[in-house]
């Protein structure tokens, strides 16, 4: 008999693609010959996400303001400023003006400081809302598809109650009552956005769940949460992988909206949003400082949006060779 | 026909009970109520408090205040704005005309430039100008639709006006002083409809230049091609009126998110229409306005997705033919 991990670890293989190449990773684990090393996939998505120019850049670029984000306390030091601070006398400085280096608000504080602690939340709310809606999203979608029924029809239903009313509009109704911290929004954010992703996932896991490995594992007596979580939504992961990344933008945009509109993280905790919220009232006195934090929503949202499609050429299946 | 139009329509009842049920959950389920408020303030009496709690059916079980107002909705009674005690209907269909004046145009201008983005991309498909494009689409997919608009209030109403140019008016729906004549009511229009188009077109753009490149691949293209019709006569004869078709769909499936975007725009603009009634709303906690503006757009959604299913079996026989089957 073959040991149990190792005749399962072919259909835990996340890039199932195509019925011949399956086939082949099947016959390269019963040691057949082995044509290429196991973790050939993973490394052939990376070659082939290298050679995509753009997508590099745009991965550098997003690093490169996820550290300026972590590191906001070295940009206050560096800055010598806090985020909270009020320079009355030296409201809406030009940029480089007074040792402002990006200029200063309406209130005298450092944009510069001030965009790094707003990138955090900015940031911290789109990860955790991408991560909550994965979770959320991947669950309902696959109890909906593993166990058909009435499940699947009241869960999809309720996806279909959601999918008919704008997010937005969703969210503005729940954060008009309740002003909640970022952990919150991120949270408020995938109760009312689940319904793409679970459909998703959904379709995937229907059509994995009468796949032969399916069966083999429940006649060697594994119970469905077994099936589930080893089973099935690892297969699934190359398509929560691209989806998580192209969703990403959008909940930048998402956050940035309802803290603009007064809904999100409230003041004196900055995020890109309620900057921009703060600097409209001085459109007529300094174009900076509007500029400022939408650009950065703008770069932040192109280059994940770039990386999530450079992820989706690299991992899908159907390109391969 | 109707008979499918009659079942699309029966199809709807279960997903607008479930809106109901869920704008209602929200409302009153999520911590803070209309009265919250009014307690914060010394005027008001404990009484008082007490009288307006039991006037709005507040101090109701909750199953027996939802069946009261899907009574009343029913009825078309959405009940009364709580800021200024108008019916929510009146609020709602006064500032209608507005947001449908600010989407259509909007709605227009983004197609009068996506459509000939999208389908030059295609007929030229991985040439420089299919390229550019696509350079330009991307880039206008990751831009915050309220920046862009404080960009071109900046730009067109703040800067022009440094510089002695003509300039736009930066906000409201016509001159305060003058009150307004039609070039005074575009003039304000100009702005805010373009700042609403230009968020639109990357999304609008994508789609067109897909379905003229599947288009484009079709056999009858081939067979128009091999019997020797000039390229022109092909592509923009036989391949840009298929390729158009699924529009129909789109422009319907897509119209709650113009009016979604209307949101924002509304208030960078101060333009007064559902968007802009709404976020005020939420500052207030006029909570029926609220409610009754969610359920708005809830059947908005319905709507467009009915118009869309309905638009495409008119146009394209063989969608048709697969409904009536089902």
């Amino acid at each position: 008999m073959i040991p149990e991990d190792k005749a399962l670890s072919a259909t835990t293989d996340p890039f199932v693609g195509d019925k011949a190449e399956q086939d082949s990773v099947l016959i390269d684990y019963e040691g057949l010959g082995r044509s290429r090393p196991i973790e050939s996939n993973w490394h052939r998505a990376w070659r082939r996400f290298k050679a995509n120019r753009v997508a590099l850049i745009a991965l550098l670029v997003t690093i490169a303001i996820v550290l300026f984000a972590i590191l906001a306390p070295v940009v206050s030091y560096i800055t010598g400023y806090t985020y909270y601070e009020n320079h009355l006398g030296e409201k809406l400085a030009a940029p480089g003006q007074d040792g402002y280096i990006l200029g200063s608000d309406g209130n005298g504080r450092d944009v510069l400081t001030r965009l790094a602690y707003g990138g955090r939340v900015s940031l911290l709310v789109a990860g955790l809302a991408v991560i909550s809606l994965l979770l959320l999203g991947g669950l309902i979608g696959s109890v909906a598809g593993y166990f058909g029924g009435w499940v699947d029809t009241l869960l999809m239903r309720a996806a279909d109650v959601l999918l008919s009313i704008p997010t937005l509009v969703l969210l503005i109704l729940v954060s008009s009552f309740y002003r909640p911290d970022p952990w919150e929004l991120a949270v408020l954010i995938a109760l009312v956005s689940w319904a793409g992703i679970s459909r998703l996932v959904r379709g995937e896991v229907i059509s994995l769940k009468h796949r032969e490995f399916v069966d083999a594992s429940r006649v060697i007596g594994a119970s469905n949460s077994r099936i589930i979580l080893r089973h099935l939504l690892p297969n699934v992961v190359p398509i929560l992988i691209v989806w998580a990344s192209l969703a990403v933008p959008s909940l930048i945009l998402t956050e940035a909206t309802l803290s603009y509109l007064g809904l999100g993280v409230q003041a004196p905790q900055p995020s890109w949003g309620n900057m921009l919220q703060e600097a409209k009232q001085f459109v007529r006195q300094s174009w900076s400082f509007v500029f400022i934090p939408g650009l950065m929503i703008f770069i932040t949202s192109l280059c994940t949006y770039l990386v999530g499609l450079g992820l989706r050429d690299a991992l899908d299946p159907r390109l391969n060779n | 026909m109707i008979g499918f139009i009659v079942r699309r329509l029966l199809q709807m009842v279960p997903l607008l009970l479930g809106v109901t049920f869920l704008t209602f959950a929200i409302v009153n389920f999520v911590p803070g109520s209309p009265v919250s408020t009014m307690q914060l303030n010394p005027k008001a009496r404990p009484e008082d408090i007490e009288r307006i709690t039991q006037n709005l059916g507040l101090d109701k079980p909750w199953y027996e205040r939802y069946l009261n107002w899907l009574g009343d909705l029913l009825r078309g009674d959405m009940g009364l704005s709580l800021t200024n005690y108008t019916p929510v209907t009146d609020r709602i269909l006064g500032v209608l005309p507005n947001t449908l004046l600010l989407t259509c145009t909007s709605l227009a201008l983004a197609l009068l430039i996506a459509v000939p983005l999208g389908v030059i991309s295609a007929v030229k498909h991985n040439s420089w100008f299919d390229q550019i494009a696509t350079v330009i689409v991307t880039a206008l997919a990751a831009i915050p639709s309220f920046w862009m608009g404080l960009l071109l209030i900046i730009l067109f109403a703040v800067k022009f006006k440094d510089w002695g140019l003509p300039y736009l008016p930066a906000s409201g729906m016509q001159d305060m002083r003058s009150a307004g004549g039609i070039a005074d009511r575009i003039e304000h229009l100009i702005l805010p409809a373009s700042a609403l188009a230009i968020v639109q077109i990357a999304g609008w753009t994508r789609f067109i230049r897909a379905s003229m490149l599947e288009t484009i691949g079709q056999d009858y293209i081939r067979t128009a091609q091999a019997k020797g019709l000039p390229a022109r006569a092909v592509m923009y004869g036989h391949a840009f009126r298929n390729a158009l078709l699924p529009l129909v769909t789109l422009v319907g499936l897509a119209l709650p998110e113009v009016f979604g975007g209307a949101y924002l725009i509304e208030q960078i603009f101060a333009w007064n229409g559902l968007g802009r009634l709404t976020l005020n709303a939420t500052q207030s906690n006029d909570y029926t306005l609220i409610m009754g503006a969610t359920l708005f757009f809830a059947f908005l959604t319905m709507f467009g997705n009915l118009l869309a299913d309905i638009l495409y079996s008119i146009a394209d026989p063989r969608i048709s033919a697969g409904r009536a089957r089902r």
